[in-house]
């Protein structure tokens, strides 16, 4: 890692912001069976996510590498991390497809009709080796500037929605009516999942954030501010579409997006919203395969590391070339495989296996010091 | 790095070169469809499309009508909009649908499994208005030409905006409502009406707008009432009106007093009424706390407030009982969402009474608390 | 015999070396006329071009004008006039040399050459025979300014800027006397960046003005010039600008090698030199800023950028430029805040009209017509039924006749008078659609696209607006708003990865610094926007 890719902290910030925001897509997972109840296993898994955020980064306050691979190398011994540095990649490729697939699918259903998956996820993946051949500071202006424009629609749009829908601020109840044990489930699952999880990733670009150890608490208040958004954006649904109608499509948001009518122009607004999806979600691909490429640049250590960029490209164009085409199964698949037993192993065995072994690396390096 | 950035383009390039093969179709290449009507027919639905002739509408005002309205006969409403596609001249595209009109016939079948086309159809924007026809055919009501606006189905939209915001007797609902009332158990839904006043016949020539009084009329109606989504029948204008009251938020209304022997309107603005539960003595009572700003045209004392207050409020409890009794005794549909406002309350008594709600819901007692705020009066 | 300029110029710009003094300079030998050989004086003017540059003087005049020219070859307006200069101890013989066009005859008949010979006769008696040469240099007070060379090269180079040369028999230097005319353009108003309230000077194409104009508005004595010649064959100057403490150190360093470095064989304008300046990445926005108004310049370098003059254009350079103030105009600074930030507002908002409308209009007419309102389907539906020309056609033709438009009317000489204006073009499109080729709506639709754009007070800036208005319209045609978005997140990655002489191109955006909001969406208080340094004394990359 070089002097000149230093990212600050506030640039981290809204990176964690946008990335846990993407996650909006795919809420409607748990909408069928807590339907009035959705926001508490919200705040429930957000709680959680800060909490597994927080183990992830004491990795890197015990072992104080320069980079995430030496840190890790620090930690367990090197042939244990090239094996990690080559199972993650296939995890985060496999993140990626699922991502594509979802905003495809919104993609295809609500905005342009005719249009096919490889071509689509050719234009996306095009963009995003243009996006990371530039450097990680190059993304991370990309996203300060998309933040604003984000904040501003998201901000500007709540408002439009709150002003011109029906509020039925009795929706929310009765609230936990059969008790906390159908909540509780989902809000772990929230946690290291869909919408506050798979923050793994996000450790490729930590390492570029100047005076690491001071500033790791800015990806808990990008964390923070992610579950408000989504809190908000959540109660919204609940109050305006009421339990029942919160489940006919997976995408609530876009059905309350729709009913903002008032002036000749304003019409129609689901469209913007599907675009900023799109963008949000690019920016969640964007992290992933950086820090895919940033992994296997370190097991291979080539020198134009842009060649295992377009081989994990290549990957995940493989992958919906082959994969099948019903989106249905591939939810059920996600909900019942990937995000049980996948999700877990490599967003919370692994970390916190090796933040166990860490301590205990470190205590090491202190009697060693010592003596 | 030079080389890596013309294989991008290249590959963006043909990418979006590829993405061209789909059919993009322009504006005027499409009919747009106005309203759409579903009735009942031997073969299963019949669907009504109105689309609008806009090969009139861009050149100069002609003889000609602006709209045309086709209908196809299939088993489900999907296969009927289909088949539509045989009597127009491009492709019929539901985008900017503003009404959907509901054959009186096919209100009493039963809706739910018509109602799910459009449901999930995304090209709608699913902000568009669901009526009934008053004891016509959805088609007839799209066939009638209209004075007051060039497009009838805008006319009809507005005509129910209209009478929604100003006398209070309408009730717009969206598709999700009716999903909501049709999927949770015990609450019934309610539409408005659309009626057609004088000679069916006469309305569909073009002479219908050239004259004064045209032979027949649009008119917005009262409100009907569903069970489990067949309608039962409708209610009348007072009954409407104190239902209206009960369940939504009334822009601009009249009520009747007696004043001095005199009859006297009164004006009443921004109503708004919440519902909550209580159990007195193991009787289920709602208590119904209704806001209203009235204006009263003719000079007051101010000893004399008190008294045209509770006159007014008498009015008004008149209607709302009416709409009630109606309700609970004739049709025993739950159409003011009484047993939601149960269920978030007191969960556990909703529970033990879900069942047999249909019984429960005639003994359902209400009681009033009304605010009523008089703002002006005529002074001399 | 290629040497490097930069070498050249050392030598040039440093004492000349001593010479030894050969036995042919005998005193009596100066009045021997030497051998005019035709033939070695021509072979010596076939030499590589650049081989003036070092060559030193002759001892006689003869062969050292005898060797300009040969360089120059028949120049019609180059003026030699031999004179012999007398006293009571010595007579001498000397050659003036000047280019008529560009040295004032007025100044060399009645200051130049009246001293000197009436000086001449003053001299005492010197012992030897450069001494005369010595006391002109050091004893002729009335002229001011007087130089003395021993080469070829500044010869030429001073001879062509509008100087006088002075050739003495017998001695290897001359005189270089200052005797500019000034034959310029008068300080106009300023054609593109035109300014209500503030001032209405713009530079011209004369380097000694535009430095004067400058000077006159800093008064700072830190405030350093330094001068370049640039361009083996063009020998244009160069200026070089920065006040030393409030621009930063390894900028202007940063500058100085840059323009050092360049090596052109001739720079016609400042574009050129910003071709040489800025760094090799393929883009087309504008990475260093050029402006014809002094204020503009002036303003830069108190917030501490470098400014960089060239002779011949009237567009100064600063370095470096950040996007911001491709939206920003000197207007802004002299109203109040409130309203200039609400003006900038509007900018901001017909830059990005400018660039999306078309794009967007063909997106909603073809692929979402959802987003138009009923009415206004409608009213397009109707119009568009009969056209010949499907949607995607008609708006790149029509795009296309108003930049033909607009060249045209760049070109129009002012007798033909402004018939073709903006105005004359809305008519021709009425025309166009009364004739049922286009729909009204289109045409709206160009004219606002072309208004906004040419809000923008950078005139750069609307022409990169023009190329990229085509690109996302082909984005738009092809892919909806889906395509539109896509190609606007490439734009903005490439926006992202620009940099001005190592910094940022979004600088006050991303990274956000809230000083440097002061400037850039929003016009802030005057005493803020000074104060900052976080913009460009910023930590330097390199």
């Amino acid at each position: 890692m070089e002097e000149k890719t230093l990212i600050s902290r506030g640039q981290f910030w809204v990176i964690v912001f946008m990335y846990v925001f993407a996650n909006d897509l795919i809420r409607g997972f748990y909408a069928e069976e807590l339907t009035n109840n959705l926001w508490i296993p919200i705040i429930i898994g957000a709680v959680g996510g800060v909490l597994i955020y927080f183990v992830y980064t004491l990795l890197f306050r015990n072992v104080s590498g320069i980079d995430f691979g030496d840190t890790v190398t620090h930690v367990v011994s090197k042939p244990v991390c090239y094996i990690l540095f080559l199972v993650y990649p296939l995890y985060f490729l496999c993140l990626v497809f699922f991502n594509l697939r979802d905003i495809y699918e919104v993609v295809n259903i609500f905005l342009v009709q005719e249009v096919k998956l490889l071509w689509f996820s050719l234009l996306v993946l095009a963009l995003l080796f243009y996006l990371l051949s530039k450097g990680v500071e190059v993304f991370a202006r990309f996203t300060t500037m998309l933040f604003y424009i984000t904040l501003f629609i998201f901000v500007s749009f709540s408002g439009l929605i709150m002003s011109f829908n029906r509020i039925h601020l009795n929706y929310i109840f009765p609230i936990l009516e059969y008790g906390f044990g159908p909540v509780i489930k989902p809000a772990f699952l929230m946690s290291y999942a869909i919408p506050f999880g798979e923050l793994f990733a996000l450790f490729g670009i930590y390492q570029y954030v100047k005076q690491k150890d001071k500033n790791y608490r800015y990806g808990v208040y990008g964390l923070i501010m992610a579950s408000v958004v989504l809190l908000l954006i959540t109660l919204m649904n609940i109050i305006i579409l009421g339990p029942v109608a919160m489940t006919i499509d997976i995408h609530p948001s876009l059905r309350i997006t729709r009913r903002i009518e008032f002036a000749v122009f304003v019409q129609r607004f689901d469209i913007i919203v599907i675009n900023v999806m799109m963008v949000l979600i690019i920016i969640k691909l964007a992290v992933l395969l950086s820090t895919t490429k940033y992994m296997l640049n370190y097991v291979f250590k080539l020198k134009k590391p842009n060649i295992l960029l377009i081989a994990s490209l290549l990957i995940v164009f493989g992958i919906c070339l082959f994969a099948p085409k019903n989106y249905t199964l591939l939810l059920d698949f996600r909900i019942k495989y990937i995000i049980r037993y996948v999700n877990l192993i490599f967003e919370i065995i692994i970390p916190f296996l090796l933040v166990l072994v860490s301590f205990f690396r470190r205590n090491q390096t202190k009697k060693q010091k010592a003596n | 790095m030079k080389k890596q950035k013309i294989y991008i383009l290249l590959i963006i390039a043909f990418g979006l070169l590829m993405l061209s093969g789909c059919k993009k179709l322009d504006v005027s290449e499409y009919t747009t469809v106005i309203a759409m009507g579903i009735d009942k027919s031997e073969k299963g639905v019949k669907v009504s499309a109105q689309a609008v002739n806009d090969y009139v509408l861009g050149s100069k005002p002609t003889q000609s009508s602006p709209v045309v309205i086709f209908s196809e006969e299939g088993a489900t409403v999907y296969d009927a909009y289909l088949k539509l596609a045989s009597f127009s001249v491009n492709r019929l595209f539901i985008f900017h649908i503003q009404c959907l009109v509901i054959g009186a016939e096919l209100a009493q079948e039963g809706i739910e499994e018509y109602i799910e086309f459009f449901v999930h159809y995304w090209e709608t924007q699913h902000n568009f208005n669901v009526v009934v026809a008053h004891d016509e055919k959805a088609e007839d009501v799209l066939k009638m030409r209209s004075l007051l606006h060039n497009i009838p189905a805008v006319a009809v939209e507005s005509k129910l905006e209209n009478f929604e915001k100003i006398y209070g007797v309408s009730k717009i609902t969206f598709i999700d409502e009716i999903v909501t009332a049709l999927k949770l158990p015990n609450i019934c839904l309610t539409l408005s009406s659309i009626a057609i006043v004088g000679d069916k016949e006469k309305g569909k020539d073009n002479e219908a707008t050239q004259t004064t009084d045209p032979e027949m009329k649009l008119k917005a109606s009262t409100i009907a009432v569903f069970k489990n989504d067949k309608m039962l029948g409708w209610l009348s204008e007072e009954e409407s009106l104190g239902f209206r009251h009960i369940y939504d938020k009334i822009e601009k209304t009249v009520l009747h007093i007696e004043h001095n022997n005199k009859l006297i309107y009164v004006g009443v603005k921004n109503t708004s009424c919440k519902m909550s539960f209580k159990l007195e003595k193991g009787e289920p009572t709602i208590i119904l706390k209704h806001k209203m700003n009235v204006t009263v045209p003719v000079e007051i004392a101010p000893n004399e407030m008190n008294q045209i207050r509770d006159k007014i409020n008498e009015d008004l409890r008149r209607l709302m009982d009416l709409a009630i009794f109606t309700a609970q005794n004739k049709y025993n549909a739950d159409i003011f969402g009484f047993c939601e406002t149960i269920h978030q309350t007191n969960p556990e008594y909703y529970q033990s009474i879900k069942d047999r709600y249909d019984t429960v819901f005639p003994t359902i007692k209400v009681r009033y608390q009304f605010e009523t705020t008089i703002d002006r009066t005529r002074s001399k | 015999m290629k040497k490097s300029f930069f070498q050249a110029l050392r030598i040039l710009l440093s004492k000349p070396p001593k010479r030894k003094e050969t036995s042919e300079n005998t005193p009596a030998q100066k009045y021997i006329r030497p051998s005019s050989d035709t033939e070695k004086l021509l072979q010596m003017a076939e030499e590589p071009e650049v081989a003036y540059l070092n060559k030193p003087l002759y001892d006689s005049i003869d062969d050292t004008i005898a060797y300009i020219k040969a360089v120059q070859g028949n120049c019609f307006d180059l003026v030699i006039r031999q004179m012999h200069l007398k006293n009571a101890w010595d007579k001498q013989r000397i050659a003036v040399v000047y280019i008529s066009g560009v040295s004032d005859k007025k100044i060399i008949d009645e200051s130049i050459l009246k001293t000197i010979s009436d000086n001449y006769r003053n001299i005492p008696k010197q012992d030897k025979q450069d001494s005369t040469f010595d006391y002109f240099n050091n004893f002729i007070m009335t002229l001011s300014s007087v130089r003395n060379t021993e080469e070829f090269g500044e010869l030429f180079i001073t001879l062509l800027n509008g100087d006088v040369i002075i050739l003495v028999e017998g001695v290897k230097k001359c005189f270089l006397i200052d005797a500019k005319i000034k034959n310029e353009r008068a300080i106009e108003a300023p054609m593109a960046q035109v300014s209500v309230k503030g001032g209405n000077e713009a530079f011209n194409e004369s380097l000694s003005t535009n430095v004067c104009l400058i000077r006159r508005r800093i008064r700072n004595p830190h405030f350093r010039m330094e001068k370049y010649i640039l361009g083996k064959k063009s020998n244009t100057s160069v200026v070089v600008m920065y006040i030393h403490g409030v621009a930063d150190p390894k900028l202007v360093k940063e500058v100085k090698t840059r323009v050092e470095g360049i090596d052109a064989e001739n720079i016609l304008d400042s574009e050129y030199v910003s071709f040489y300046l800025r760094e090799k990445q393929w883009t087309m926005f504008q990475t260093i800023f050029s402006t014809e108004r002094p204020d503009t310049v002036v303003a830069s370098l108190f917030e501490g950028r470098v400014a960089i003059l060239v002779d011949g254009s009237p567009f100064a350079l600063v370095a470096p430029m950040l996007f911001v103030q491709a939206l920003q105009s000197p207007e802004d600074y002299y109203m109040k805040g409130y309203i200039a930030s609400f003006v900038r507002y509007t900018r901001f908002v017909a830059f990005f009209v400018g660039l999306y409308l078309p794009a967007i209009y063909i997106s909603l007419i073809h692929f979402h017509s959802e987003l138009l309102p009923i009415d206004l389907l409608l009213s397009i539906a109707g119009q568009r039924n009969a056209l010949p020309f499907p949607g995607f056609l008609e708006i790149v033709l029509i795009m296309f006749f108003f930049d033909l438009l607009r060249e045209s009317g760049t070109r129009m000489p002012t007798s033909l008078g402004s018939s073709l204006s903006f105005l004359g073009a809305i008519i021709i499109g009425e025309s166009a659609v009364q004739a049922g080729l286009f729909s009204s709506i289109i045409v709206i639709v160009v004219t606002i696209t072309a208004i906004c754009s040419l809000t923008i007070p950078d005139y750069f800036l609307n022409l990169t607006l023009t190329v990229l208005r085509y690109l996302f319209l082909i984005a738009a045609i092809l892919g909806g708003l889906y395509g539109v978005t896509l190609a606007s997140l490439a734009l903005l990655t490439h926006l992202c990865s620009l940099r001005s002489f190592g910094f940022n191109y979004l600088s006050s955006y991303a990274p956000f610094s809230a000083s440097g909001m002061e400037d850039s969406l929003i016009r802030g208080k005057i005493n803020k926007i000074f104060r900052r340094n976080k913009n460009i004394s910023a930590e330097y990359p390199y």
